[in-house]
């Protein structure tokens, strides 16, 4: 017995499709079931009436007009319509002036709506950002691991020294001249992650990185500065000059004379930090505002941040100088830093002062404005080397006119390093953490990629050590040009200055020789940015 | 695109269509091929022997000669910028069904739209009537452009049963129009619907359904109005 409700077998009758014994079935049922069998009756007449419609001729120029709207796409591009045929075309989709009202108001609420979407999300991104920005700036205290051990390090800043500047350790040349590094080249958190010192995450990099961001306030720049090099209990001077230009000097040794990272890092004294800490570029030690009348006070605690005038040097963005007393670190901390991080070295550049003056130069500051040392005309690529700045500002006070004109003070040597040593005066008679006036400071100056930033501070920041970054010197090496590495720089870095032949490659260098036998104070590394 | 498409002046809707060169014959295997690999005249002909299928099975689904025209150049131009992607993975006749199938859907859906408006700003009066019949004649009149057939009262079944397709849901009337208009297999209309055999015979048998309620109602309803008028 047939289901008569069964629709795949109404429907499989209805086509013929099944078999001969089941069809008999059904049209058995059929003769019982009056209402069955007209239903299928009108269906297969209805099948067949379809089947029977008689098919239309198509426009003969079908063909004609496919051929012309492909030209047509050829030449214009995809038309919003297809190309009317010649009989009867009627626009099917009518513009939008001749739509209804209300579907114009409907699209208009729609755009409305779209549009508010968008503006909500922009807003939020932004505010978003800002607030990234100030957590990191200090107010999250994940990122203020030095507050605890230095609580007048941000609550005694000096009004005198807000920051009214531009961005500040910024980019903003870069940016102007549409050269500015991708923001994957900056140096990521994680990079940071190894640096000896750095307890939390230098998130606080990203405040000197981008110029889009408002003027960031010292304190900010010092939080930074502390999270991303400072060891905790370091000195921090920030140098705001013209907007485009910024000195930081970070320095630290330790007031028993013990300057090695492996030391007390919190017996670190003002004075020593803050002699630390000096920008030879421009012939002028810069200290922390106490640090003469201090001369005796002993805590332990960081010292603030310093600011003071200084000139734009063009084309150098951001400057970091780091003062070292620790000649031996420094040498074994280059060569480690050298091999382990294959450093892109463009040029190796050595010098000392005539006397770091650092005691000398601090009751200076106190006293005396600081003078601008105009810049001396740098090489390409090379703003300016060691020996085209003028000596140090210690023995003249304040620097003068005629002090770039002294750059016999700091005159290239023909002599190896071990010579200069040997003019120097022995670190064992002259604690390396107390200042001596005449104790000369040397200084290697190098200059890498932007790459190499986070592993060059890492591995160069160190007590009772001066560290001067110049970043984003122009032009930047170019593809064409080959960054020596560390281990292929020339032996000669005593003839100041000198850019190094880059071909054919200059011999191996003997930079262990050189960090070993030389007594680093200062290193001055020019950043470009990577290629 | 440069070469231009075929464009045969005679009937091209043989297996065997003439080819370039006078005495050879090229199979439809072989213009596929040759269309395949970017013979632009090939691919005409091609074109020519599925036009009027296309262009039929595109007329049932909408129902207007000149809509059919536009829907069949434009599946016909999809035809021509895809026919270097067809791998023969179905039939070059499925293939093309589901592209006009597809432009059929796609216009149905715009027109839709713009009959529901037309019908929401000036046809209160009649969607408020009482008579069902031409409540449903005027819904399935076409109001841009009648064709010389609609304005003549739909005494003729084949009439009455485009009507009653035009009345189907999408997914019916495309399975319905592919079945009996086009003689496509369950199989081949699963492949140009993508749609399981299952789903096809389900959508043919309440389509039939559909379409006998419609025309039952419309032979009651004009046999209503037939004194009147």
């Amino acid at each position: 017995m047939i289901d008569r409700h069964d629709p795949n077998l109404l429907l499989d009758y209805l086509e013929g499709e099944l078999p001969e014994d089941v069809a008999a079935e059904v049209e058995s049922a059929m003769q019982q079931d009056a209402e069955l069998k007209r239903l299928i009756t009108e269906l297969v007449a209805d099948r067949s009436a379809l089947r029977a419609m008689p098919d239309a001729e198509p426009p003969g120029e079908l063909i004609e007009a496919v051929q012309a709207q492909l030209e047509r796409e050829m030449l214009l591009g995809p038309p919003p319509e297809p190309i009317p045929l010649s009989r009867g075309h009627r626009n099917t989709q009518p513009p939008a002036a001749n739509q209804p009202s209300h579907l114009r108001a409907r699209l208009v609420f729609l755009g409305g709506i779209a549009a508010l979407l968008v503006l909500a999300a922009g807003i939020t991104l932004y505010s978003l950002s800002q607030t990234s920005l100030l957590n990191l700036a200090g107010s999250s205290p994940a990122t203020e691991p030095n507050h605890a051990a230095a609580p007048d390090a941000f609550a005694q800043q000096p009004p005198e020294f807000s920051d009214t500047t531009g961005p500040v350790l910024s980019r903003s040349n870069a940016v102007a001249e549409g050269a500015a590094a991708p923001l994957s080249s900056m140096p990521q958190p994680a990079a940071f992650a190894s640096i000896p010192g750095v307890s939390e995450p230098p998130t606080a990099i990203w405040f000197i990185s981008n110029t889009s961001t408002p003027p960031l306030s010292d304190a900010t720049l010092d939080h930074a500065y502390r999270l991303a090099f400072a060891p905790p209990d370091a000195t921090t001077l920030i140098l705001p000059g013209a907007p485009q230009t910024r000195i930081a000097a970070l320095g630290r040794t330790s007031a028993d004379g013990d300057s090695s990272l492996s030391g007390n890092r919190t017996r670190a004294t003002r004075e020593d930090s803050a002699a630390a800490a000096m920008s030879l570029s421009d012939q002028r030690v810069l200290q922390t505002p106490r640090a003469a009348a201090h001369s005796s006070a002993h805590d332990n605690r960081p010292r603030h941040t310093q600011q003071a005038a200084i000139p734009a040097t063009p084309g150098i963005e951001q400057q970091l100088v780091v003062a070292s007393r620790d000649r031996s670190r420094v040498e074994s901390e280059l060569r480690q830093w050298a091999v382990s991080n294959r450093l892109a070295l463009i040029s190796l550049d050595h010098a000392e002062t005539e006397g770091n003056g650092q005691s000398d130069a601090l009751n200076q500051v106190e006293t005396t404005p600081p003078s601008i040392a105009p810049p001396v005309a740098a090489e390409p690529g090379l703003r300016r080397s060691v020996a085209q700045r003028p000596a140090a500002a210690s023995k003249v006070g304040p620097p003068s006119a005629s002090t770039p004109a002294a750059p016999q003070k700091l005159a290239p040597r023909a002599q190896p390093l071990a010579s200069a040593d040997a003019e120097a005066p022995a670190p064992a008679s002259s604690p390396p953490s107390v200042p001596q006036p005449d104790e000369p400071a040397r200084r290697l100056l190098l200059q890498v990629n932007t790459a190499q930033l986070p592993d060059l501070i890492g591995q160069l920041q160190s007590p009772g050590r001066a560290l001067r970054l110049q970043q984003n010197l122009s032009p930047p090496p170019t593809p064409t040009q080959p960054i020596l590495r560390l281990a292929e720089a020339p032996v000669s870095p005593l003839a100041l200055p000198q850019r190094f032949p880059l071909s054919p490659p200059p011999p191996p260098a003997n930079i262990d020789q050189l960090v070993r036998q030389d007594q680093v104070e200062w290193i001055e590394v020019q950043i470009h940015d990577s290629p | 695109m440069g070469e231009p498409l075929a464009i045969p002046t005679s009937d091209a809707g043989g297996a065997a269509v003439p080819g370039n060169e006078p005495g050879v014959d090229l199979t439809q295997d072989t213009l596929l091929d040759r269309a395949i690999a970017g013979d632009r005249h090939a691919l005409g002909l091609l074109l020519a022997q599925h036009q009027k299928r296309l262009y039929n099975t595109v007329l049932r689904m909408v129902s207007n000669a000149d809509d059919a025209a536009e829907v069949t150049q434009d599946a016909m131009l999809k035809i021509v910028q895809h026919i270097g992607g067809f791998r023969r993975d179905a039939k070059l006749t499925t293939w093309m069904t589901r592209i006009a199938m597809n432009q059929a859907i796609s216009h149905l859906r715009k027109r839709r739209t713009r009959d529901t408006v037309s019908l929401e700003s000036s046809g209160r009066a009649a969607a408020e009537s009482d008579d069902q019949a031409a409540s449903l004649r005027a819904a399935l009149a076409d109001h841009r452009e009648p064709t010389a057939e609609h304005r003549v009262e739909t005494r003729d079944s084949a009439q009455r049963l485009q009507l009653a397709i035009d009345r189907l849901d999408d997914e019916f009337k495309a399975v319905l129009v592919l079945r009996d208009i086009d003689q496509l297999d369950y199989a081949e209309i699963a492949a140009a619907l993508d749609l399981k055999v299952g789903t096809v015979k389900s959508r043919l048998f309440r389509a039939r359904l559909a379409v006998r309620e419609m025309l039952r109602t419309d032979t009651s309803a004009r046999e209503d109005t037939g004194p009147a008028t």
